[in-house]
């Protein structure tokens, strides 16, 4: 008798379980929607540069910045996704952050991703590390990084980490693609095809920044950064980074 | 293990050097006393960085003094078969003290292995400059990007804070550096980066530079064929 109550219980605890983390995960993927409203659309992150300077031109050209950029993600981006979500400090994280993107157009884009995804978490659901987040920033301890917000959210939720940050990986080379489909232009076909022809090195970039340590955040490219600092001075911009 | 360490003192309207110390095969060249700041040039008796090497470098400018620190000659890291060499330098510049840092470019040579950490830790009254160039071999010989690995950190602290880092691993065989989101075709990138003191970046023939707000201070990247091009960009920008 007490065996079968056991094993009810332990059945629905597992339901139950598995239908939170289905639900959190969606939470998620709402969170990282090219639709949700926090204006993420109008930041090309150099991708803007690179059209204009003739660096990315065709497809061929934008599967090499695609490979490059999800290179450096597990040290950069997903690395602070990666570390806030597994309980890391988010005012180290935040600290590391600022000072890293030497770029201002990218610590200033990233800084108000990270503060409407705050004020937009909010009325979506109960996030306590995101919201404590969001009252040092605005105490002024902390400048606002949209990879740490998104950490602390989807450790809020209880989302799979691993599963996180794949999908996080994917909706940044998704972006990047679609600039670059605009801005050249290609076909969205083109543009389709080079985004999937990254997802088999996705899992590697994931693995990367789970294990990702401090001392290496913040890790890019030159190019990367040279690329985001002329945009300031492009003489006609779509974009704000 | 090689030690430099020196102190950078106001004396009248002079700064001088105090407790300086080295081992070989680090050592510093007389000073250069200037109207307003002294120059100090680091030498190394030795052809290159070797396997093993551990420089271990401490720049200390006090209250109101202002010192530049140079180098003598290009960084040339050698060949390593495994742990390569390691370079760690630490910089304290006091309330209202000023230091231009700007040494010799590094060039890391074919199988070579290098890593180098600086930090930097000041008040928000000092002032500080700083140059990085590296390159990607021995460009001339039309050696590119054969080395194992280089990693460089370079950490701003003002008040204890962390308000600039340049965090860079670059590993041939994980990346292609000579293309995009990296070198993008040329041999060397540079970084300048200065709180305090206004740089001002002339565009400059064959090199393409930018520069940004950082959190605090300016930072400058540039990217060419020839060390000494963006080298001769930043010495403009400084003067």
């Amino acid at each position: 008798m007490t065996m079968i109550i056991t094993m009810i219980i332990t059945m629905t605890m597992t339901t139950i379980t598995t239908m939170n983390e289905k639900t959190a995960f969606l939470k998620v993927v709402q969170a990282l929607d090219s639709l949700f409203p926090i204006g993420a659309f109008t930041l090309s992150n150099g991708m803007e540069t690179y059209v204009q300077r003739e660096i990315v031109t065709d497809r061929k050209s934008l599967s090499e910045f695609l490979r490059a950029y999800l290179y450096t993600l597990p040290t950069n981006d997903a690395g602070f996704v990666a570390k806030a979500s597994m309980g890391e400090s988010p005012l180290l994280l935040d600290e590391i952050y600022a000072a890293a993107k030497s770029p201002y157009e990218l610590r200033n884009g990233s800084r108000n991703l990270c503060r409407r995804f705050i004020k937009t978490e909010a009325v979506t659901g109960q996030y306590p590390l995101l919201q404590s987040y969001g009252e040092e920033i605005e105490k002024g301890n902390a400048v606002g990084s949209h990879p740490v917000a998104l950490g602390l959210f989807i450790r809020d939720t209880g989302a799979d980490i691993e599963e996180s940050i794949a999908l996080y990986c994917y909706s940044q080379l998704s972006a990047m693609v679609n600039h670059a489909a605009k801005l050249v232009p290609l076909s969205q076909l083109q543009g389709q095809s080079a985004l999937a022809e990254m997802f088999s090195e996705i899992p590697y970039a994931v693995n990367k920044a789970m294990r990702v340590e401090t001392d290496n955040l913040g890790i890019g490219g030159a190019g990367f950064d040279l690329r985001s600092m002329e945009h300031e001075k492009l003489y006609s911009r779509i974009y704000i980074s | 293990m090689s030690i430099l360490r020196l102190t950078a003192r106001k004396k009248g309207d002079q700064t001088i050097i105090t407790d300086s110390y080295f081992t070989a095969p680090l050592k510093i060249a007389n000073p250069f006393y200037y109207k307003d700041h002294t120059e100090v040039m680091m030498m190394a008796a030795s052809a290159g960085i070797l396997e093993g090497d551990s420089y271990h470098i401490e720049i200390n400018v006090e209250k109101g003094a202002f010192l530049k620190f140079t180098s003598q000659s290009y960084q040339k890291i050698f060949k390593a078969e495994n742990k390569g060499a390691f370079q760690d330098i630490k910089i304290n510049i006091e309330s209202g003290g000023s230091l231009i840092y700007m040494p010799y470019p590094t060039i890391p040579f074919e199988k070579s292995i290098f890593d180098t950490r600086l930090e930097v830790r000041m008040k928000s009254d000092s002032r500080f400059i700083m140059t990085d160039i590296i390159s990607c071999g021995r460009a001339a010989m039309n050696e590119r990007f054969l080395f194992t690995s280089y990693r460089g950190r370079t950490a701003v602290y003002i008040d204890d804070k962390l308000c600039f880092l340049d965090n860079q691993k670059l590993k041939p065989d994980e990346a292609n550096l000579s293309g995009i989101g990296f070198f993008e075709n040329h041999t060397h990138t540079g970084m300048l980066y200065a709180y305090g003191f206004n740089p001002e970046i002339k565009s400059t023939p064959h090199v393409e530079s930018a520069v940004s707000n950082a959190l605090k201070g300016i930072c400058v990247r540039a990217i060419s064929d020839s060390a000494d091009n963006i080298w001769n960009c930043f010495k403009e920008a400084i003067k």
